[in-house]
């Protein structure tokens, strides 16, 4: 090597912004955990797993099935390559789902366009699993609740 | 009032410490084809779930600023774009134009991918790199020089990678009053009997081992921000342990944080890669020996 390794330094605006834009988003970051939002994604809360779970309480997972046009009941695929939204979508919007089941009518549409050959869905099923814990045992088999329903719109 | 000064000086210099051009040349390369992978294998949901616009629902960002809805062709541009701009970016021709126009249109992806309501905690780290190497401007692999705006490029990188981890440990805290009640809590029960596979489902038989693992979990995350200040072997052994933890999450529940994962990748001396590729190639261009320099 011909010359010394040299260090390039910044220059003083250059730092001044680096500094004002890293103190903002750190900031923005704590507020994000303090107040337990992911409304500030990216920089929301990392609130993977956080929520506490009794040991004498309960687990619930919700699903979706769909009556289908040749009259089969089907565990409609909540993944990218299935509808396109995922579990953990509508888990999250369950409230605004239950107000309004006819939001689901794009589950039923997404469905049939990204499958144009498949079986289409005539009726869409919001489903809930509850097992019970005890001690952090599963109790027997779980509960299953019809959450909502909607009748497909062709 | 020197004192304060002092202290000043060492914040400033620990977030701009220089790092050497041809480390960036490297991470660039990692970030923005690892980019790709994102778009096509982990936040591939943005094609699909376009076609299910009512669902909608954006964050902060999707709302206060004025970003389109998501439709199809939208969708597919975005696309266009990204793998374009990743591979010139990787390439570190034009890195601030191809890397900034990669910002603007994996930000709008993000958006996107996390508008329908489950907003994903794995991203941090690389959206953070994807907005902050564009600053850093040429980096050649054969550079010897170091930078020091690529030093603040990088601590921010490393910091969201901490991050990650150590702002979960304060969310458990926030939510269950005290970090006690969720590690001795059932999450893990929880998790396994909602996604865990064979591998480890034996485990909810015996809540007292999977208690053992969430103290163990959360002491790894309150302790994270350390790393910050490891150096050689021990650095080496953290990258491997919280590596090795992301291993074990997606064989037990097939969560991965891939894309924090890749971004440990900016607390290596990845300059070093450089000389053994470039004897690779050697090697390769010319068979049959080594070539002599004089």
């Amino acid at each position: 090597m011909s010359s010394e390794p040299a260090v390039r330094r910044i220059s003083r605006r250059g730092l001044a912004w680096r500094l004002g834009v890293t103190g903002v988003a750190l900031v923005i970051l704590t507020m994000g955990q303090l107040q337990d939002t992911n409304d500030y994604f990216p920089l929301g809360s990392l609130s993977q797993y956080a929520t506490p779970r009794d040991m004498d309480g309960t687990v619930r997972s919700v699903y979706m099935l769909a009556d289908t046009e040749s009259g089969e009941q089907v565990r409609v695929p909540l993944n990218p390559q299935g509808v396109g939204v995922g579990r953990a979508d509508i888990e999250a919007q369950l409230d605004r789902i239950v107000d309004d089941p006819s939001l689901l009518q794009s589950i039923a549409d997404s469905w049939t366009e990204l499958h144009p050959g498949a079986d289409p869905y005539v009726k869409l099923y919001v489903m809930r699993d509850t097992y019970q814990l005890r001690d952090g045992i599963q109790q027997g088999e779980p509960d299953v609740e019809e959450l909502t329903t909607w009748e497909v719109r062709r | 009032m020197s004192r304060a000064l002092d202290a000043g000086r060492a914040v400033v210099g620990w977030w701009t410490r220089p790092v050497p051009l041809a480390r960036v040349a490297v991470l660039r390369v990692a970030i923005y084809l690892f980019v790709l992978y994102d778009i096509f294998r982990l936040t591939n949901d943005v094609i699909p779930m376009a076609h299910a616009p009512d669902l909608y629902h954006p964050t902060w960002v999707g709302r206060a600023l004025p970003l389109p809805d998501p439709s199809l062709p939208l969708a597919q541009t975005l696309q266009v774009v990204i793998v374009v701009g990743c591979l010139v970016a990787a390439t570190g021709f034009l890195p601030r134009l191809a890397g900034w126009v990669v910002a603007v249109a994996y930000l709008q992806w993000m958006v996107f991918s996390q508008g329908y309501g489950y907003v994903s905690h794995d991203h941090l780290a690389l959206i953070v790199a994807v907005v902050v190497l564009p600053t850093i401007g040429r980096a050649r692999f054969t550079d010897a020089d170091s930078s020091e705006a690529a030093g603040w490029a990088f601590r921010c990188i490393q910091v969201s990678v901490i991050a990650t981890y150590f702002a979960s440990a304060i969310v458990k805290w926030v939510r269950s009053g005290s970090p006690a009640t969720w590690a001795n809590g059932a999450v893990f029960i929880w998790a396994i009997m909602r996604r865990g596979s064979d591998l480890v489902r034996w485990t909810i038989d015996y809540p007292w081992l999977l208690i053992i693992a969430q103290w163990g979990l959360i002491i790894i995350e309150f302790l994270s921000p350390v790393v910050l200040w490891l150096k050689g072997r021990a650095l080496y052994l953290a990258v491997v342990t919280f590596a090795g933890f992301h291993l074990m999450t997606y064989l037990a529940l097939g969560i991965h944080f891939l894309p924090t994962v890749i971004c440990w990748l900016a607390f290596l001396p990845l300059e070093r890669v450089v000389p053994v590729a470039q004897r690779l190639r050697e090697r390769v261009t010319a068979p049959g020996g080594s070539r002599t320099v004089s």
